[in-house]
């Protein structure tokens, strides 16, 4: 699996920044359980397709759908290139 | 037609088909458009250009026929006072930056959209202005009490009302309101965005100036399309200046309405597409009942869910606010979205300082906004989907 687009998305609060990346493939169960590891995961299966939400001890936000080819990201202000640039590294990793 | 997968289908959706949504987003724009829209649009896209005054082809004048439905639907005789323009936001800042405000004080109020609010701060920040916020009920309709008393208080050049919110659905009385404002000496600007198409806007009716509107909404016209009615007899300045098909050989603007206020090439195709969605409009019999009974229905079916709503009384459009305790707004939008493919809207709405007045979250609300396509289906899916937030 492979990133195929990654797009700035508008939010209208606090500057902070939300990106949604795109993947080749789904993101399933076991991929979000390594985008998890060590963080704090929120978990919601009760939908047809169970939500997750993850923070990170970096202060980014990742949510998504089971089974759904993309996530979204929320960068905190600070910092948030080199927060960024890490969390794509460790993403490229995963996959 | 929308089409869109049933609530008792849902759990057997391919996870990677993406059905037509549910779109419950027509404050933001509305969709579907008025039908035969598209064709009406690519039709004039590929048609030799006709523009008289500007190229001397024959045949109708677009423009003017735009602006004579328009000026019917306002009831206003002389079509020649509706600028087009692209958008609200335009119309606004025409209307706001034509007026000389220099030295004078603006009173606006905390329902209004940034289309009005970052104008008005500009002009502040300039200290061209002095600008007075005028506070709303726990409904997001305007504190009738405090409008007045600011008139009293500050006897403004220009007053700025909010027809409707786009946040609440809240209609304000803009004939009492714009009247006492009018009637202690002040210009008045009616930002009838989320109500043109779906409330009377009737200029012999309501004591405005001028009226800004938009076509991609309500009117179910295209984006890229708007406008501002400019009473007979107020002349404003023109916000941009440059070419208009007529008076060449002036330095200046041409005086005649609308040329003086509408610089560059207009987009014929776009505006085509608005006056077939207004001729379209004006031939569909009444819609309002139905839409009002779902509206009335989604926020019945709300409620068990531990929706926390912006409960609006009275003259209202098709919106309800809310927000979910224990969820964040921008998550069951996303959810919504991507699990079930309904189109909500989550923030500020770009409404910024309504939020201090109504039941919102620190992060605004969620909106759904109906239009006159809404089916009931529709509404039955959304709270169905709605219930799976009760985890």
């Amino acid at each position: 699996m492979k990133i195929e687009k990654i797009t700035k998305l508008e939010d209208c609060f606090d500057g902070s920044f939300v990106y949604c990346y795109e993947f080749t493939g789904a993101v399933d169960e076991s991929m979000m359980k390594a985008m998890a590891e060590g963080e704090k995961l929120q978990y919601f299966p009760n939908f047809s397709k169970p939500f997750y939400k993850i923070f990170t001890r970096d202060g980014l936000q990742i949510k998504g759908i089971v089974g759904e080819y993309n996530i979204e990201v929320t960068f905190p202000v600070t910092d948030q290139p080199e927060k960024k640039k890490r969390f794509e590294a460790n993403l490229k990793l995963l996959l | 037609m929308i089409l869109m997968a049933n609530s008792s289908s849902k759990k057997e959706m391919n996870p990677n088909s993406k059905p037509i949504p549910i779109y419950l987003n027509n404050a933001a724009t509305s969709f579907p458009k008025a039908p035969g829209l598209g064709k009406e649009v690519a039709s004039l896209m590929s048609a030799c250009p006709k523009h008289p005054g500007r190229a001397a082809t024959k045949g109708e004048d677009i423009l003017y026929t735009c602006r004579q439905e328009v000026a019917r639907l306002i009831n206003t005789n002389n079509p020649n006072r509706i600028v087009l323009c692209k958008s609200s936001t335009e119309a606004l800042n025409i209307a706001i930056c034509g007026i000389d405000l220099h030295g004078s004080t603006v009173v606006t109020t905390a329902m209004e959209h940034n289309s009005v609010l970052r104008p008005l701060y500009r002009l502040e920040h300039l200290k061209k202005i002095s600008l007075i916020i005028v506070g709303c009920t726990d409904q997001g309709r305007v504190n009738e009490a405090e409008w007045k008393q600011a008139i009293i208080n500050y006897t403004p050049r220009l007053v700025v009302l909010n027809h409707a919110s786009n946040v609440t659905g809240a209609v304000n009385n803009a004939e009492s309101l714009l009247g006492f404002a009018r009637k202690n000496g002040a210009l008045t600007l009616l930002d009838a965005s989320q109500t043109m198409g779906i409330i009377t806007v009737d200029s012999t009716q309501i004591p405005a100036d001028m009226i800004a509107f938009t076509g991609h909404k309500y009117l179910l016209g295209p984006t890229g399309t708007g406008g501002l009615y400019v009473k007979e007899g107020l002349s404003l300045e023109p916000v941009i200046v440059g070419g208009t098909g007529i008076n060449s050989d002036l330095k200046t603007m041409p005086p005649e309405m609308p040329q003086k206020l509408e610089a560059g090439t207009p987009s014929v195709p776009l505006f085509g597409g608005l006056l077939h969605a207004l001729k379209w409009a004006a031939s569909q019999p009444e819609y309002h009942l139905n839409t009002a009974k779902y509206l009335s229905k989604l926020e019945t079916g709300l409620k068990p869910i531990g929706a926390r709503q912006v409960n609006v009384q009275g003259s209202r459009t098709f919106v309800v606010s809310f927000h979910l305790p224990g969820w964040d707004n921008e998550d069951v939008s996303y959810i919504l979205d991507n699990n079930y493919s309904i189109i909500s809207r989550f923030g500020l709405h770009c409404a910024p300082l309504i939020h201090r007045y109504i039941d919102s979250s620190s992060k605004g609300t969620i909106r759904f906004s109906l239009s006159r396509f809404t089916r009931e289906e529709e509404i039955d899916t959304t709270l169905e989907a709605m219930k799976d937030f009760r985890q």
